[in-house]
């Protein structure tokens, strides 16, 4: 295999790594596509259907034995497509805290995600110049749409279209059915707040079908792998695309040690891998290379490829590699019970809440704080779990009448903040600690900053509030703290601009100093924007693999001595 | 003991985020695949004499009615096996004590063991430990009982009897299809 040059690698597999895989393949390159993670065959889930009375802790988990970090979506059914924390040991700055969630298989936490599927705002590419935080994106709105649309196409979305100029409408399935007391809820707020939308989640998730791909069943848990293929993984949809073609090479099992590069480092010739198996080493080589390997992972990948010509790191001649590390916060959840009366039960589990788009700050700075949020309600019946957190239902036959009847409901909103791009919010690599194959480990070190903070605190307020006018009694906050990480949407770490001096990546998310690497994963994000963001990096993904494939078929690129004017 | 239903609690919610596709955190947990049958194995913590006195004591709670009560749905087994493989070993401890207190109760208002005694004395004494557990004061740590009926209607609730026959739950519900309570199951990832 050291014979072979690629046209391109691409680390990683999950959401970018098997969309750049399928669009470059398709576009005539051949790719080799290396995941550090094992095999995972679509339609290998074999929890998928399995009833609860067959886990052994019946989805309570095994605490005493949890070689895993908690995580969203992460339990008892879908553990085996999440990394034990050993596989990927790091370290916190004193007094931080840091949760790092990685997947364990091929399609990377594509198999584990939330689905829900957002467009970026027009104001989202704006307010880094704007208000100043951060690196202006040398993007706006509209560059970027065609490849929304693009994207939207592959990936199935279900939604509905608002004409809401913070939530750009997008090339959507029909949207999934609303409960009654969704539609009061819609109905309740839109009285009460104009200006405010609720709308069906955004989501992955199919009502019609998608090539060979099934509309949603509403079985419930998508963790666990859905071989219908009713929402979007590798597995379902860009894995098979790309292996149609005859032109992907898949390698698992395989961790990407480095990226080698030309003696003077300007080009990168391919990649160096430890087989996780064997631990032996090898090297692959190829005209350009995709980091696709998760945010962190992918900064981490361009420090650990330091040389003589990149001593701190690839893309590092500014001090900028590793710093603006963003994840979002979610506010303390907001519940009002509801009662049971005159409300119909319903069948089914449908796979996705309702969102509201961001109204703070919509025409003009208004708030305290910069930016904002959107959010998400979700209003559903209780179940017979309740008999655990409800005091006072007894014992004996009548306990048993009461929880075969239907009980009230549950109303409950979060709001997902915007946090800030800040210079000291970084990861380095540590000094000394190195991971099971010898590699240094990275060293966070991310805080919530002031606006982070303030405006987590106000957006709870501001959901109470708004419970509260829609004529809901009895709003609670929940309490729940927020560790860096754990929403799992980190981004930033090698941001894109104009400027080489101040970023990392160019427009076309290739590295200002070595311009045929390109990291298309969320460490490209000059802002976190206040959208689920899965749907943003495959619209980069898709971008900048339309970018280098046209290089690519125009000789570019070559393997012999790098030539600027090939570009 | 404290630990029972503060984090069912935080469940709940959480496997509430868990429908927004973004929350969901729910403890630690790891898959291990052949549950079944190794509930069986499950009598090197808890005495047989402690086995009928959990048996007894979860039928109470939750009892044959026209549908099987906890001992038809393997609760007592069920409890068992948590208590070894589930509960911490000062949860362990807590549990068992709790266990001979109550049995020691029952000796003295009954002169009988938990089990031996009458259904209505049985129902008597679950009632006052039920009301006593929930008096507890919020955010302190839990009494044994708050656990015992915990786990007892997990148990119940999770079985294939407690899914099947009592609230006739399935994996493959449609929407808008109205089947009653049994389907909400899966709402909160049980």
């Amino acid at each position: 295999m050291t014979d072979q040059i690629y046209d391109a690698i691409v680390v990683g597999s999950g959401v970018t790594g098997g969309l750049a895989a399928k669009e470059l393949t398709e576009r005539g390159l051949s790719v080799l596509m290396i995941e550090r993670g094992r095999d995972q065959k679509h339609g290998d889930y074999p929890t998928e259907h399995m009833p609860v009375s067959d886990f052994k802790f019946r989805l309570m988990g095994d605490r005493r034995n949890d070689s895993h970090d908690q995580a969203a979506g992460k339990n008892e059914g879908s553990a085996r497509y999440f990394a034990p924390r050993s596989d990927h040991p790091f370290t916190v700055a004193e007094g931080t805290r840091f949760s790092w969630i990685r997947a364990a298989t091929l399609g990377g936490k594509s198999l584990t995600w939330g689905r829900q599927s957002y467009r970026m705002a027009p104001i989202n590419f704006e307010e880094n110049g704007a208000d100043g935080h951060g690196v202006d994106w040398p993007l706006r709105y509209a560059d970027l749409a065609p490849w929304y649309d693009h994207v939207e196409q592959i990936v199935g979305i279900s939604g509905e279209a608002e004409r809401n100029p913070l939530a750009p409408d997008g090339i959507f399935q029909p949207p999934m059915p609303m409960n009654a007391y969704e539609r009061e809820f819609k109905a309740r707020v839109g009285k009460a707040f104009p200006d405010r939308t609720v709308s069906m989640a955004r989501t992955a998730n199919l009502t019609r079908e998608l090539g060979d791909r099934q509309p949603c069943h509403y079985c419930g848990p998508c963790e666990r792998g859905c071989s219908a293929g009713a929402y979007f993984s590798t597995q379902s949809s860009t894995l098979p695309a790309a292996q149609r073609t005859g032109r992907l090479t898949v390698m698992t099992d395989s961790l990407v040690a480095r990226v080698l590069t030309d003696d003077d480092g300007r080009r990168a010739t391919g990649v160096e891998i430890i087989d996780t198996r064997t631990r032996q080493k090898k090297v692959a080589h190829a005209r350009m290379v995709f980091l696709c390997a998760s945010t962190l992972e992918s900064v981490r990948l361009l420090m650990l490829s330091r040389n003589q010509a990149h001593p701190d790191g690839l893309g590092n001649r500014h001090d900028v590699l590793g710093r603006y590390i963003m994840d979002h916060q979610f506010s303390e959840p907001v519940m009002a019970m509801l009662p049971a009366n005159g409300i119909a039960n319903y069948g089914g589990y449908r796979p996705c809440a309702l969102f509201m788009p961001r109204y703070v700050n919509a025409s003009g700075q208004k708030e305290a704080y910069l930016r904002g949020f959107q959010l998400n309600a979700v209003i559903t019946p209780t179940n017979w779990s309740r008999a655990l957190v409800m005091p006072g239902m007894g014992i004996g036959a009548d306990l048993k009448k009461q929880l075969k009847a239907t009980g009230p409901w549950m109303l409950l909103l979060i709001a997902q903040c915007e946090t800030l791009p800040r210079w000291d919010n970084r990861v380095t690599l540590d000094p000394t600690v190195k991971d099971p194959w010898g590699l240094p480990v990275l060293h966070m070190n991310v805080t919530w900053g002031d606006n982070d903070t303030l405006m987590r605190e106000k957006a709870a307020e501001s959901l109470a509030d708004m419970l509260t006018r829609a004529g809901y009694q009895g709003a609670m906050r929940l309490p729940m703290e927020s560790v860096p990480g754990a929403v799992i949407h980190e981004m930033g770490g090698a941001v894109m601009g104009n400027d080489p001096k101040t970023s990392v990546l160019d427009k076309h998310n290739r590295l200002h100093d070595i311009p045929n690497l390109f990291v298309t994963d969320g460490a490209s994000m000059p802002s976190s924007a206040h959208v689920n963001p899965s749907l943003t990096f495959m619209a980069l993904t898709a971008r900048a693999a339309a970018f280098a494939a046209d290089i690519i078929r125009g000789g570019g690129f070559g393997s012999g001595p790098f030539k600027a004017g090939a570009l | 003991m404290s630990l029972v239903l503060s984090p069912l609690r935080r469940r709940e919610m959480l496997a509430a985020l868990g429908l927004l596709g973004l929350g969901g955190a729910v403890g630690p947990e790891r898959l291990l695949a052949a549950a079944r049958g190794d509930a069986a194995a499950a009598a090197d913590v808890l005495t047989a004499a402690e086995q009928a006195q959990v048996a007894a004591m979860a039928e109470g709670i939750i009892p044959a009615t026209d549908t099987p009560g906890a001992i038809g749905a393997g609760v007592p087994a069920f409890v068992a096996m948590m208590v070894r493989d589930w509960l911490l070993p000062d949860e362990q401890v807590a549990f068992r004590r709790g266990l001979g207190e109550w049995q020691a109760e029952a000796q003295a208002r009954y002169g009988k063991a938990f089990e031996d005694c009458r259904a209505q004395d049985q129902f008597a004494l679950l009632t006052l430990w039920d009301k006593a557990a929930s008096g507890a004061p919020l955010g302190g740590p839990k009494p044994p009982f708050a656990m015992f009926k915990a786990l007892t209607i997990i148990g119940y609730y999770t079985s294939p009897t407690g899914q099947e026959q009592e609230l006739g739950a399935t994996m493959d519900a449609g929407l808008d299809d109205p089947k009653g309570p049994a389907t909400f199951i899966n709402l909160l990832q049980f």
